[in-house]
């Protein structure tokens, strides 16, 4: 089984779907720069919108190719740390849609310094099916919610965004590279 | 505060923001707590129709959500089913954080919040529950 490494965002948008707080400057998520995207001044039982990170180059993934798991990680912070300052929604964009688990981690704190955190692995499809079109598509990402914190005044911040695919290459295409070199 | 103590829901989001003072520090005016805010808008009405509304309201989702997280003993039976029904409907990933921040469920609520953590939060069940005992012995705000 072969693997993309880590592969950033290449776009990132608040979708305002559901939530209370938008998330500005979206488009930050597209490199680990310590510019971010954040949703500022999120109040106590409220949540932010959704960041939709998307735009993720799998090119490199052979035609015929069968997914095998997905990796999402994600550099993130908070103002505070504490207080229920945590994952809502973490789930991935099938066609700019979101599908499957939601692997949100509602008991860990965002921390107060930018730290990754990574959902799925080489064996998880997120309780769903994916093909290569899919993965490849421009709308395939991850949407990030964060919250609700128990206290007032919460800063959510998103670094950066990247996903790693795990997949197969069929056994045709892995003898024509063999014979090609 | 006893249940249904009070028949209006201006009265009871007098409530709901006392609460918020106490529970959120530094609090100092409600025009802070947009949470409560949202609320005041429905007006003077009587509890029931302003809670139906409210938790009937995209806008107001979050009045909902901090409701189910931290005044349930605020409300009547009946009322806290409508608040918890509602969200669900609308939100049901929220189930985790009231599960571990409110205080005040019985254990009926509880049953249902439990289904619906363990339902959208299988891989992580365990930590959610454990820590939302311990949260509930201890810190809410």
């Amino acid at each position: 089984m072969a693997n993309t490494g880590l592969v950033i965002a290449g776009s990132g948008a608040n979708d305002a779907s559901a939530g209370d707080v938008a998330w500005t400057t979206p488009g930050n998520v597209t490199a680990s720069d310590n510019s971010r995207a954040q949703a500022i001044n999120i109040d106590s039982g409220q949540t932010s919108q959704y960041l939709k990170a998307t735009g993720f180059d799998f090119s490199a993934i052979p035609a015929g190719s069968t997914i095998d798991g997905i990796q999402v990680r994600v550099e993130r912070s908070e103002k505070y740390g504490n207080n229920n300052s945590v994952d809502h929604t973490i789930q991935l964009l099938k066609a700019g849609s979101r599908v499957g688990t939601n692997k949100a981690d509602t008991v860990t704190n965002w921390p107060t310094t930018d730290t990754n955190a990574d959902y799925g692995g080489s064996t998880d499809l997120w309780g769903t099916t994916w093909t290569l079109a899919q993965i490849q598509a421009s709308n395939f990402g991850v949407s990030i919610r964060f919250g609700p914190p128990t206290s007032k005044n919460h800063e959510a911040y998103v670094d950066a965004v990247w996903i790693k695919v795990w997949y197969t290459v069929p056994t045709g295409a892995s003898m024509q590279a063999i014979f090609i070199g | 505060m006893p249940a249904a103590a009070t028949s209006r829901f201006s009265d009871w989001l007098d409530t709901c923001w006392q609460r918020a003072v106490e529970l959120g520090s530094g609090y100092t005016s409600e025009s802070q707590c947009k949470t409560i805010q949202g609320p005041r808008s429905l007006g003077d009405v009587p509890l029931a129709d302003g809670i139906d509304a409210m938790t009937s309201s995209p806008e107001m989702e979050s009045a909902c959500r901090w409701t189910a997280m931290f005044a349930m003993d605020t409300l009547p039976k009946k009322l806290r089913k409508l608040v918890l029904d509602r969200l669900l409907e609308r939100d049901p990933f929220s189930a985790a954080a009231v599960l571990q921040c409110s205080p005040a469920l019985d254990a009926d609520e509880e049953a249902v919040l439990r289904a619906a953590v363990q339902r959208d939060f299988p891989q992580s069940f365990g930590r959610i529950t454990a820590a939302g005992a311990v949260k509930r012995g201890g810190v809410r705000g």
